[in-house]
């Protein structure tokens, strides 16, 4: 019988430094397994003698090697020990857990992505696969807001994404500005009102920090888009991955597996703050 | 099948049981140094250890077969490898759980929902779980705490046992249900019942009945708990609430966890372990940066009764809360959740 509760074993294999806070990591697992993770889906990743903790998967660079990137903020007690790790480094993972984005549903409709911080790993992933099924969709957007210019983060990739003419367009703005910074200054969900959002044809999918998801949903909303067209990747303190612990419920719902990706239809009514 | 059991004979059923099981049963070694004695399930090795007139236990057997600090796994680093070994302690014979009351059943039929019949199964449990035969016992008197009849779990059980007890005197009333509770009951020791052991039984637990609140239409508070998620008396019933989770670790349905690592110094060896985790704690809720979604003591007691009285029901068609009283008894805020649930109904 297979125990859920222990991890595979995984190699660090190389790290991005993001930010002076945030680390992109490669891991490949041990022994080899196939990787089968849908865009939006977490893991639990266990720093040995540490503890563990949730991460959604930002990128599969080789499923069939179970080879992919986790990108992790510096938080609490737990994601500081991931800053002292060097490669070759062994670590734990469970999982994939959780729903991922409803792929099918997102079919034929432009997709607004709309991030705040760190919160734009766990679209990551499912941008590639937009891109890597262009034809499957309408419009791409991609509004993303960050703290500072230094907060940015996949910096390369966003500049490159800018330049790619078959690429989502790409809106970025920070909280404050510092010299150098060009762009826009304010809130990403400031960004929704000029952003040719038509809410008969457009699905948004939205990860950030709580004020912001607020302020997005709020802006979503004002601009007529339905309930149902909005998807929220929520955050929790997933513990077990799999329905059991409760420390991941909102309201009856459990993000390990009914989420993390909820229309907001579903949980407007759950949330102890509302959106 | 119902048949009756000589008091005479019980040791013989007792040594029977013990031949081809580990026998936990309630001892009487709750007390321990404390004043307060209360029974304790625990391996019987004689017939004396078995309080088999307990009242009630402080911990339900849920402690058997989910314990509360279980390992899971054992890590060990060497030379820029891990090395992982399982430690989960598996029960390595047959277990006969002995003297069961009705709610504590009821309770087990719940975690038999969540942790067998979900998306996933708990290993630790569902290993320990067919391993087990589960012989109940109808409670002699109720507690001033218990309202097992409110939530439909007592003061008899309708399944969930292989036999079931019920003490008539100079015998014991035994019901059956499946093929393990058919196999004890075939031993010449256990006669057939007759119509006046039918009539005893009723009469026995009609007397237990009468001491039990008088009734509530629970579905009426559910319906009612509907409308009333962001109602003030969330905040009237945990007013004095201290938050210490005492209900949680006595309650013989709450099964929420964490998982932590116990670790040497140098953290190069270790073991990770799976502790209960009351929902009334404030960083039970808490995410990374330590934000906490449920940060008001109200919203946690209201989370934990809606969990069991609302969600479970909804995902596993069956209430959470089996009427035990524990949490009533243990609260040292005297919170009384039959008040709280008189209120909700009307």
């Amino acid at each position: 019988m297979d125990n859920l509760y222990i991890p595979d074993l995984a190699t660090l294999e190389q790290i991005q430094e993001e930010t002076p806070s945030i680390r992109t990591l490669t891991l490949a697992l041990d022994r080899p397994r196939t990787f089968n993770c849908q865009p939006g889906q977490f893991i639990e990743f266990t720093v040995f003698g540490q503890g563990e903790f949730p991460v959604s998967v930002a990128g599969v660079s080789d499923a069939q090697r179970g080879r992919f990137q986790v990108t992790i903020q510096r938080a609490g007690k737990v994601t500081k020990e991931v800053f002292q790790l060097q490669p070759g480094a062994k670590l734990g993972v469970r999982g994939p857990f959780g729903n991922g984005f409803p792929l099918e549903k997102m079919q034929g409709q432009d997709v607004w992505l709309i991030s705040g911080g760190v919160g734009l790993a766990a679209l990551w992933y499912l941008l590639a696969q937009l891109q890597e099924q262009r034809g499957r969709w309408g419009q791409l957007k991609l509004l993303y807001g960050a703290r500072s210019p230094q907060d940015i983060i996949y910096q390369d990739a966003l500049r490159a994404l800018g330049r790619d003419q078959a690429g989502p367009q790409v809106l970025l703005t920070v909280d404050s500005a510092a010299n150098g910074w060009s762009g826009r200054v304010g809130f990403v969900s400031q960004l929704l009102p000029d952003s040719g959002l038509d809410p008969g044809k457009s699905v948004a999918v939205v990860c950030g920090p709580g004020p912001m998801m607020k302020a997005t949903t709020a802006a979503l909303r004002k601009l007529g888009l339905a309930e149902e067209r909005i998807l929220l990747s929520m955050e929790r303190r997933m513990q077990c991955g799999m329905g059991a612990c409760g420390h991941c419920m909102v309201g009856s719902k459990r993000v390990c597996l009914d989420g993390p990706v909820f229309p907001l239809a579903e949980i407007s009514n759950l949330l102890e703050e509302k959106f | 099948m119902d048949k009756v059991l000589a008091k005479k004979d019980f040791p013989r059923f007792l040594a029977d049981l013990q031949r081809d099981h580990q026998v936990l049963g309630p001892t009487r070694r709750g007390g321990g140094t404390s004043t307060y004695a209360k029974a304790l399930f625990a391996p019987i090795r004689h017939a004396e250890d078995l309080e088999i007139n307990y009242q009630s236990s402080m911990l339900s057997p849920k402690k058997l077969l989910f314990p509360d600090n279980q390992p899971i796994y054992e890590y060990e680093k060497k030379g820029g490898q891990v090395e992982l070994r399982p430690a989960g302690e598996q029960w390595d014979r047959n277990v006969v759980l002995l003297g069961v009351h009705p709610c504590d059943l009821a309770a087990i039929a719940c975690l038999d929902k969540l942790f067998l019949e979900d998306r996933f199964q708990e290993p630790t449990y569902q290993d320990r779980r067919g391993r087990l035969t589960l012989v109940g016992l109808t409670c002699a008197e109720s507690t001033p705490h218990c309202f097992c009849n409110l939530m439909g779990a007592g003061p008899d059980a309708e399944g969930g046992y292989d036999l079931l007890l019920t003490d008539l005197g100079d015998r014991y009333f035994t019901r059956c249900q499946g093929a393990k509770g058919d196999k004890l009951l075939a031993a010449d020791y256990f006669q057939e019942a007759t119509g006046a052991d039918q009539q005893a039984r009723a009469q026995a637990l009609a007397r237990l009945e009468a001491g039990l609140p008088e009734a509530l239409d629970i579905a009426a508070v559910v319906e009612h708990m509907k409308d009333r998620y962001s109602d003030e008396l969330w905040q009237e019933f945990s007013e004095v609430c201290c938050a210490c989770g005492a209900c949680n670790m006595v309650c013989p349905t709450c099964h929420c966890f964490t998982i932590l690592d116990r670790t040497n110094p140098d953290r190069s060896r270790g073991k990770r372990v799976l502790v209960w985790d009351p929902c009334h704690f404030e960083r039970f809720a808490q995410m990374a940066g330590n934000a906490s979604v449920r940060g008001e003591k109200s919203a946690r007691y209201k989370h934990r009764l809606y969990d069991k009285l609302l969600y479970d029901p909804q995902r596993h068609g069956r209430l959470f809360c089996v009427g035990c009283g524990r949490c009533i008894e243990f609260c040292p805020a005297h919170i009384d959740l039959r008040a709280v649930l008189r209120k909700l109904e009307g």
